[in-house]
C-alpha cells in the first residue's frame, strides 16, 4: 500500500503552472528524495499534499484515503519539518517542543516521555530552557526538527532542513533522519543538496517545471544518461576536508 | 485546546512589544495625565502686587480680604507685593514677576490688571478677576441691605454671610459622582489602551493563519483542529487583553486614586466588553491578506491615535472637538471605539442609573460582533491559493 499517492496534480497560479500533472507514489519504510531547480514545484507539491494550498486537478490519498483539510485523523500520522523555523520565539525549547506535540498527543505523561525523547534525539539536552533566539542557526534547526517528529509520526516530510546550517548540525541532521526511517518512519526529503539526496534517500524523484522527469534509486537514475560505466579519480571535496579538520562531533 | 490556550497566553505574556505597548505605555501615561492635574491641585500662589496708594488706604475691606488670601500655609493663594503707585506696579508687569496687580478704583471698588504674557483662559488670571468680582458682589449686597434694612447690618452672622456667597449657596451634585472632570481623560485613556491591545489579538490571529506565518503554516498541518486552535487564541487573546486593561484600571484607580465610579464590577464588566471589541478588532486587522505583521500594527496605531483625537484624550480642545462631535454627529462616535469604551465609563461614573451603561455595552458588543464576523470573512478559508 502506498503510504502517499498522489495522481496527475495540477496547480495553477494564474497563467503559470506550478504542477502540471504530477504523480508521486511512496511506499511505506521509503526514504524518497525529491530533487529539482528553484521553481520546480517541490514545495508546492507538499503543500498540496498536506492541504496548505488548493488545486485545480487531481487526487491526493494518504494511507490509502483521499485527504482533505479536515481530516485530522491522517494529519496526526503526519510529521513536518518545514524549510523555515517555526516556532513561538517567546517559548522556550521544551515549551515549543510541547507545545506541538500537544497538537498530537493529548495525553500529558505519554507527551512528557517523547518531548523528553525528542530533545534527546536532537541533543538539545542542555538548551531546554532557552528561547529560539538565544540559539544557533543550526540549534534552531534541530529545535524546527524536534517539534516536527516529537510525536512519532509515520511519514515526515522534511523540506530542506539542512539549508544554512554547518557541515556537523548536517551531518547529524541526516543520521537523525536515517534513524528516524530505521524507526519506522517513511520520509519525504526536498533538498537542492545532491549528496544529502544520494546519501539518504532509497528512491529519487527529479522535478522540473511541475512535472516529474526522473524516478529511480541513485544508481538507476546514474543509469539514465549513459551505459558507460565512468571511472572518475575524484579528490576530496571541500566538505571532507573541513569534517575532516574540525571533526564530525555537534558543535552549538 | 487547554494547550494551545496556555502557551497563546504565555507567549503574549512574553511578547516585549505587547508588554511595552499594552500594559507599559498606558502607565506611564496615566502617570503623566496626573502629574499634570496634579499640578493643577498643588498649585503655587499667584505672583501678585497691589498699589497701595490713598485709595487702598480706604478700603479696609479689601486690604483685609487680600491680607488673608496672602496668608502663608497650604491655602495660600497669592504671593503679594506691595507697590506704592501703579508704575512700579506696570514695571513688575513688564518684567514679567507678576501675573496681575490690583488697584482700588476712585469708586472704592478693586480693578486688576493683567501681564499680557498669560492667555485670558489662564487659570491664575482667572482666579484674580474672581477676587475682584466676588469682593465688588459683596459690597453691593451689603449697600443694599444698608439701605434697605440697616439694622440688619448689626448682625454680625448676616454680615459674614454677605462677604461669603458659599455660606448662602448650597452645592448639589446632580451626577452620581462629584464632577471632575478630569476624570473623562483617564476614560479616554482606557478606550485608547482598549485599542492598542487590539494588537494582542493582531499577533494571535497571524500565528495562525497558514497564508499570514511559517508558523501560521506550520501549526495548519497540525492535527488540532482549525476551530479549535482559533477558539483557543481569539480566547487567549480576549483573556490577555483584558488583563491588560484591568492592570491599567487598578493601576489608575488604586495607585493613581483615581475615581471611576462606585461600581468596581460593572467596571470590570466594561472592561471585558472592551477587551472582546480589541480581541475583534485585532482579528480583523490581523487577518487582512497580504500586509506584513508591521503594516496591521501600523493601521491599529492610527486607529487608536486618531479614535482618541476624537474621544478627547489629547487635552481641552481634543475634549471639546470629541463633545461636539457627540452633539452633531453622534452616529459618528458610534463608530469610535475609543469613544465606545470611555462612554461605558463616563456613564457609570455620571449617570444614577444603569440604562445609558447597558446601551453602551450592547452597542459596543454589536461593534465586536461586526468586525469578528469580518476578521471570520478571511479566517474561515482552511486552504490558500497562495502561501
Amino acid at each position: 500500500m502506498s503510504v502517499v499517492h498522489v495522481e496527475s496534480l495540477v496547480k495553477r497560479y494564474g497563467d503559470l503552472t506550478a504542477l502540471d500533472h504530477f504523480s508521486l507514489d511512496i511506499a511505506q519504510g521509503e526514504v524518497l528524495g525529491l530533487l529539482g531547480p528553484n521553481g520546480s514545484g517541490k514545495t508546492t507539491a507538499i503543500n498540496c499534499i498536506l492541504q496548505l494550498l488548493t488545486y485545480d486537478k487531481g487526487s491526493i490519498k494518504l494511507f490509502g484515503e483521499s485527504m482533505t483539510p479536515a481530516r485530522y485523523d491522517l494529519k496526526r500520522r503526519i510529521g513536518v519539518v518545514p524549510q523555515n523555523v517555526a516556532v513561538f520565539e517567546e517559548l522556550t525549547v521544551r515549551e515549543n517542543i510541547d507545545y506541538f506535540c500537544a497538537m498530537y498527543v493529548s495525553d500529558r505523561g505519554r507527551r512528557k516521555a517523547l518531548v523528553d525523547e525528542a530533545i534527546q534525539f536532537v541533543g538539545l539536552e542542555d538548551y531546554v530552557k532557552f528561547r529560539p533566539k538565544k540559539l544557533s542557526g543550526g540549534l534552531q534547526r534541530r529545535l524546527n526538527i524536534a517539534c516536527g517528529v516529537a510525536h512519532k509520526p509515520e511519514l515526515i516530510f522534511f523540506d530542506e532542513p539542512t539549508v544554512a546550517v554547518d557541515p556537523q548540525s548536517r551531518n547529524s541532521i541526516l543520521e537523525g533522519i536515517q534513524q528516524l526511517n530505521r524507526d519506522g518512519s517513511t520520509i519525504v526529503y526536498t533538498s537542492h543538496y545532491m549528496e544529502e539526496v544520494e546519501e539518504i534517500c532509497t528512491r529519487i524523484v527529479i522535478m522540473d517545471n511541475g512535472r516529474t522527469i526522473a524516478n529511480g534509486s541513485s544508481s538507476e537514475l546514474k543509469g539514465m544518461i549513459g551505459g558507460e560505466k565512468k571511472v572518475i579519480i575524484q579528490e576530496p571535496t571541500l566538505n571532507d576536508v573541513f569534517l575532516e579538520l574540525t571533526g564530525t562531533e555537534l558543535r552549538d | 485546546m487547554l494547550n494551545t490556550f496556555k502557551y497563546s497566553v504565555l507567549s503574549l505574556a512574553r511578547n516585549k512589544d505587547v508588554l511595552l505597548w499594552v500594559i507599559l505605555f498606558p502607565l506611564v501615561l496615566a502617570t503623566m495625565f496626573l502629574t499634570i492635574s496634579g499640578d493643577f491641585s498643588a498649585m503655587n500662589p499667584i505672583p501678585t502686587a497691589v498699589v497701595e496708594d490713598i485709595n487702598y488706604a480706604n478700603a479696609s475691606e479689601f486690604a483685609d480680604v487680600i491680607a488673608t488670601l496672602s496668608q502663608p500655609g497650604d491655602d495660600q493663594i497669592l504671593d503679594m507685593r506691595h507697590v506704592e503707585t501703579q508704575e512700579e506696579a506696570d514695571q513688575l508687569l513688564l518684567d514679567g514677576e507678576i501675573v496681575g496687580y490690583f488697584q482700588i478704583g476712585t469708586d472704592a471698588n478693586p480693578r486688576v490688571y493683567f501681564s499680557p504674557r498669560f492667555t485670558p483662559s489662564d487659570f491664575r488670571r482667572t482666579i484674580l478677576k474672581d477676587i475682584a468680582d466676588r469682593f465688588v458682589r459683596a459690597q453691593a449686597s451689603i449697600q443694599t441691605v444698608a439701605q434697605h434694612n440697616p439694622q440688619a447690618l448689626a448682625d454680625p452672622v448676616l454680615l459674614t454671610s454677605l462677604s461669603d456667597p458659599a455660606s448662602f449657596t448650597q452645592q448639589v451634585t446632580v451626577t452620581a459622582n462629584e464632577s471632575v472632570m478630569s476624570v473623562r481623560y483617564y476614560f479616554a485613556l482606557l478606550g485608547m489602551i482598549a485599542v492598542l491591545a487590539a494588537n494582542i489579538a493582531l499577533i494571535g490571529i497571524m500565528r495562525t493563519q497558514a497564508n499570514l506565518s511559517d508558523l501560521g503554516a506550520r501549526r495548519a498541518v497540525g492535527a488540532t483542529s482549525r476551530l479549535k486552535t482559533l477558539c483557543a487564541t481569539f480566547a487567549a487573546c480576549w483573556i490577555f487583553s483584558l488583563v491588560c486593561l484591568l492592570i491599567a484600571y487598578s493601576y489608575a484607580r488604586f495607585i493613581l486614586d483615581i475615581n471611576f465610579g462606585s461600581n468596581d464590577f460593572a467596571g470590570i464588566l466594561a472592561l471585558a466588553c472592551a477587551a472582546l471589541m480589541a480581541t475583534s478588532l485585532g482579528a480583523l486587522v490581523g487577518s487582512i491578506p497580504t500586509l506584513t505583521e508591521g503594516v496591521k500594527a501600523g493601521i491599529l496605531t492610527v486607529i487608536a491615535c486618531f479614535s482618541a483625537l476624537f474621544a478627547g484624550l489629547y487635552g481641552d480642545p481634543s475634549m471639546r472637538l470629541a463633545d461636539n462631535i457627540t452633539r452633531n454627529f453622534p452616529y459618528l462616535q458610534q463608530l469610535n471605539p475609543v469613544e465606545q469604551v470611555a462612554s461605558l465609563f463616563y456613564a457609570l461614573y455620571f449617570y444614577d442609573s444603569y440604562v445609558q451603561f447597558f446601551q453602551g455595552l450592547i452597542s459596543l458588543l454589536i461593534m465586536s460582533i461586526v468586525l469578528f464576523v469580518g476578521a471570520l470573512l478571511f479566517l474561515r478559508r482552511q486552504r490558500y491559493a497562495h502561501i
